[in-house]
């Protein structure tokens, strides 16, 4: 007979799933890369997950998690002191708490990004799939298009204007900003 | 004062990776003292975090059926019986391929379309090493307008529990598992330099204005002991003890039977990995209450390893 074990992987899966892009984004405004974000998400997920019976109520898992976040992310700063591109631990602390007091509006945000992206002409979206492909190289890519480094970063940039543009027109029409 | 497009092009050098020591200090700067900076900051970090989640389809909807060179490569089948391990007979195959710059050689470990081998065991957690298990599903052909992404057989969620499940009547996930021995790989991984990659393909008949659905791949490393425990008393709750964990769960299925959506994640593998757990997931994305399958597919799992530079 199996014990309710099952139960609480359920419920860490539930509770994980539910959060796991705000953490995700949480995380990336702490670190500088996408790859850096990944790493500490894989000991963040670890930490929630031994530390689950630490969480008295599931509804309060976000804030839980994103303290766990941020230790982690404090944490990974603390072993690369020498980074350049790493902020001061006081930046990094005021980064998390404008992440934190304002969750919502970064849920709302992402929510409405999908329809922004439907919106982008096929050329964008074909740009920006290549590069947020895993593993994806600006350098490479811009040599395969014949285009330099620069001009890809440039456009990929407008495209992620329009789309900060998009979903600030969306969440407005919603009377969420 | 720089203007705000001066300070979005700072955030945009930052987050590219592209920022010179004194483009970080100015924006440091601005972030220290000015909210607007770090409320837009955060906002360009956020985007760049979800359209890199893979939880969007950025590009071409419909899942390529297979890529070119990996049915180039599932031809050489020398080189799975030199590396001394075949996971399946025809499902799966060991092969070696380059795949770009940044992954370097990269090994496929599984490769399988569920065109052969027996349907997943309905034992939730896995009890063999490389047999698929998990809640009730099946192997079918093309139905309900689905065809398989691949091949001639897909496998199909029937059911978000299985035999003896304590308390199935709150189980809302469909899940299926398979354990990857990768010990014969430590060499590729030992120094902390490797990541596991796992995709697969997911498909959905039209299902009610109302419902939802979101697909979902986890990727655990572990090690020989929880591995094995994992096996023998076939508790979830040993998860726990994984070495690492990755998991993309955001791809919300469409109402469209002809696209395969395409869910992957990613893994740097812990020195001491020694099992991979792959674990597929289709789940209500609005009801937390039980829910019926109706016609929810998967098809097209691979699991590759490569490398990519150690960190520092």
């Amino acid at each position: 007979m199996r014990p309710p074990e099952d139960i609480k992987h359920d419920q860490f899966l539930r509770l994980y799933v539910s959060q796991e892009e705000a953490l995700l984004g949480f995380v990336r405004t702490l670190v500088p890369s996408r790859e850096d974000a990944r790493e500490v998400m894989q000991e963040v997920a670890v930490l929630l997950w031994q530390r689950l019976g630490d969480l008295d109520d599931p509804s309060n898992f976000r804030p839980w998690a994103f303290g766990v976040a941020r230790f982690k992310a404090m944490a990974w700063k603390r072993d690369r002191t020498r980074d350049r591109l790493v902020f001061d631990a006081d930046v990094l602390e005021l980064l998390a708490d404008e992440v934190t007091e304002h969750a919502d509006a970064y849920e709302a945000e992402r929510r409405a990004l999908e329809s922004c992206v439907e919106k982008l002409d096929p050329a964008q979206r074909k740009l920006l799939d290549a590069a947020y492909a895993p593993g994806a190289r600006v350098d490479a890519l811009a040599a395969e298009a014949g285009r330099s480094p620069m001009s890809f970063y440039k456009a990929l940039h407008r495209i992620r204007l329009a789309l900060m543009n998009c979903t600030q027109r969306i969440l407005a029409q919603e009377g969420l900003t | 004062m720089k203007s705000g497009h001066e300070s979005l092009e700072l955030i945009r050098r930052y987050i590219d990776g592209d920022a010179a020591e004194a483009d970080r200090e100015e924006l440091q700067d601005k972030l220290r003292c000015d909210p607007t900076t770090r409320r837009l900051f955060a906002r360009y970090a956020n985007i760049d975090a979800t359209l890199g989640g893979g939880g969007i389809a950025l590009g071409e909807v419909a899942f390529p059926a297979r890529p070119a060179r990996t049915t180039w490569l599932s031809g050489r089948p020398l080189i799975a019986a030199a590396a001394g391990i075949v996971f399946g007979m025809f499902c799966t195959s060991i092969v070696f391929a380059y795949v770009g710059p940044s992954l370097g050689r990269v090994l496929t470990l599984l490769q399988d379309s569920f065109e052969s081998g027996p349907a997943p065991e309905v034992t939730g957690m896995p009890r063999e090493i490389g047999k698929w298990s998990g809640d009730f599903t099946e192997i079918v052909g093309e139905q309900q307008g689905v065809k398989p992404s691949s091949g001639k057989q897909m496998l199909r969620f029937l059911r978000a529990d299985y035999e003896g499940k304590v308390n199935p009547e709150g189980s809302y996930m469909s899940d299926v598992y398979r354990l990857v021995d990768v010990r014969a790989y430590r060499r590729e991984f030992g120094d902390g330099g490797a990541v596991a990659q796992l995709s697969a393909g997911f498909n959905a008949v039209p299902f009610p204005e109302g419902a939802g659905f979101d697909c979902a791949v986890f990727l655990h490393a572990l090690d020989a002991e929880t591995a094995l425990v994992l096996r023998e008393k076939q508790d979830a709750n040993v998860i726990r003890e994984s070495l690492a964990m990755a998991c993309n769960h955001r791809a919300r299925l469409d109402r469209d039977p002809k696209t395969w959506q395409p869910v992957s994640a990613e893994l740097r593998l812990p020195a001491h990995t020694e099992f991979l757990l792959i674990h597929l997931a289709v789940q209500s994305s609005l009801s937390r209450r039980p829910v019926t399958f109706d016609g929810h597919y998967l098809d097209d799992v691979r699991l590759t390893l490569g490398r990519r530079a150690p960190l520092p």
